[in-house]
């Protein structure tokens, strides 16, 4: 069995795959809204917050001897060194990386840096962001953050296997603290808040460990404190871009009945771990010839089902699993909306005929018993409603 | 930014970057999502690495299919046989590819990562090296025992893929 024979396996395994045809304005888009996320979130931050005089900076020479910085590693010039040596920014720029704080934590020394930076649009803007120990070695954490030009924001890291030790550098800033939320009877997230205090601009807070979930919050003010190495993983609650959105035959008019455009149903200043999978908004008309929505909110590992009848109030249906499969009851008798992404739908009542329903998405009968679904390019399967 | 540049780059090496995300991952709609966050990634930051996107690709789409936590948390893990290859169409291509994938998910992630880049993509051990920040030869050591196990599990396929020639 030779290198080329493995060569052979490993192509022909893959030879029928082939990216989807719009992946370039996927790519563009996406590459779009990072950047202009970061811009306006951080801005918007940054101005809420007001310019922090100690810790402002407007550049410096490379000729300007290392300064100290707070933290236990902060008089730790070799260190200090280091970490600047170890930041990138993956921006052009044209000045020396400055240690806001350096220090110690649960998995290693880590340290928080600034530096002015020259954005594709010729602007200046000043880049924040961390180094921390990984296999051994201090390393950029992969995101930086664009603040305008000599301002810092706070920020913070998740740090330990089991993402269990928040280094929250609050610079001198009031920053809050939620270790969980919970969901209330109308679906909406709801938080305790707590101050968080620190030493030196820096606390390190043991969280709950929770392998791959995070349910906490973080706030400073208004704004929502950013944790830098998560990256885009980790969002507040929102329809997002895998919204499936279904028009039933004879739907009316429902327009705003969105619980996503509704205050009090995000958690704008949480963290959690959202499955990329769909959430459904299925427009219909009920029997009676009332407007209907059926919708899901992605949360946590799961997603919130709403449901409005003939008004823009929305009714909370529960906590389900989220994904391309929907199933939802409607009260009084009212119906099933019952949808399968890209899948086609019969049911029936009891053990009576199979009836086809009309696209991937369909309002049935409150009598329909069973549902028969066949996924595209899969085979059928029977799910009981 | 050098647009142009950038959407020739996505043109030409999305298919190839797709099949190696999709052994780093077992799953395809998992490899699709890991491509578009890496060719995201370099849409930001294109102007700095352009001059070697390719290393740059591969460097990203091994570092973050090896973050097993991350993947975990964006779409819930599955067996891997019951990912894309539990259609009822068991032609060579889907049995060849079920073998592969499981057997690819049996392997360290970082002897996994070497032997896709070595062996899939051609790379040399240098290339390979750069893409998983490691020395040559640790490439080697990881790439000769991602082999070893994988043409344990690939034996039978292999057989009948050569008795078929």
């Amino acid at each position: 069995m030779t290198d080329i024979d493995i060569h052979h396996v490993l192509v022909r395994a893959t030879d029928d795959l082939a990216p989807p045809a719009d992946l370039l304005d996927r790519v563009r888009h996406g590459g779009r809204r990072r950047v202009v996320r970061r811009r306006t979130v951080l801005a918007a931050g940054a101005v809420a917050l007001g310019v922090a005089p100690a810790a402002v900076w407007r550049g410096a020479t490379a000729v300007e001897p290392e300064p100290s910085a707070p933290g236990d590693l902060g008089q730790d010039r070799e260190f200090l060194g280091r970490a600047r040596k170890a930041w990138t920014t993956g921006f052009e720029s044209g000045s020396r990386p400055r240690v806001l704080w350096a220090g110690h934590t649960p998995a290693g020394p880590a340290a928080l840096l600034t530096q002015t930076a020259v954005l594709g649009d010729g602007r200046r803007h000043s880049v924040q962001g961390w180094v921390r120990t990984t296999g051994g070695k201090l390393r950029a954490v992969g995101v930086v953050r664009l603040v305008p030009p000599g301002t810092v924001v706070p920020s913070a890291l998740l740090l330990g296997a089991q993402r269990d030790s928040l280094v929250l550098a609050d610079l001198g800033r009031p920053v809050e603290l939620s270790q969980d939320f919970g969901i209330d009877p109308a679906g909406r997230p709801v938080r305790n808040w707590a101050p968080v205090t620190s030493a030196e601009g820096v606390s390190i807070i043991r969280l709950p460990a929770r392998t791959g979930r995070l349910r906490f919050g973080l706030r400073s003010g208004t704004e929502r404190v950013e944790i830098d190495d998560l990256g885009e993983m980790a969002t507040p609650t929102s329809p997002g871009d895998r919204r499936l959105d279904r028009t039933l035959p004879g739907a009316g008019a429902a327009t705003g009945w969105d619980v996503s455009k509704l205050p009090g149903y995000d958690d704008p200043y949480g963290y959690q771990v959202q499955p990329d999978l769909p959430s459904w908004y299925v427009r219909g008309t009920l029997p009676d010839r009332r407007p209907l929505v059926v919708q899901t909110v992605p949360a946590d590992d799961g997603a919130r089902a709403f449901y409005f009848l003939g008004s823009g109030t929305p009714h909370y249906a529960g906590f389900r699993p989220a994904g391309e499969f929907l199933r939802l009851r409607l009260p009084d008798q009212l119906g099933i909306i019952v949808g399968y992404l890209n899948g086609a739908l019969r049911y029936r009542a009891g053990g009576g005929d199979w009836l086809p329903a009309t696209g991937d998405a369909a309002l049935l009968p409150a009598a329909t018993a069973q549902v028969e679904i066949t996924p595209r390019g899969g085979q059928p399967f029977v799910t009981v409603v | 930014m050098a647009d142009g540049e950038f959407d020739e780059f996505v043109r030409s090496r999305s298919t190839g970057l797709l099949r190696i995300a999709y052994l780093l991952t077992g799953d395809r709609h998992a490899a699709e999502d890991l491509l578009q966050e890496v060719l995201e990634q370099m849409y930001v930051r294109w102007r700095r690495i352009r001059g070697a996107p390719e290393v740059y690709a591969r460097r990203t789409l091994v570092n973050r299919s090896i973050n097993r936590w991350r993947r975990r948390g964006r779409r819930p893990e599955a067996a891997l046989g019951d990912l894309d290859v539990g259609l009822p169409d068991h032609s060579d291509g889907i049995v060849v590819r079920d073998v592969v994938v499981k057997a690819l998910r049996e392997l360290p992630p970082r002897q996994r990562a070497a032997v896709v880049l070595r062996y899939l993509d051609d790379r040399p051990v240098e290339e390979v090296a750069a893409a998983l920040e490691c020395s040559p030869g640790t490439v080697k050591s990881n790439a000769a025992r991602g082999l070893e196990k994988l043409r344990a599990a690939l034996g039978p396929v292999l057989v009948r893929e050569g008795d078929e020639r």
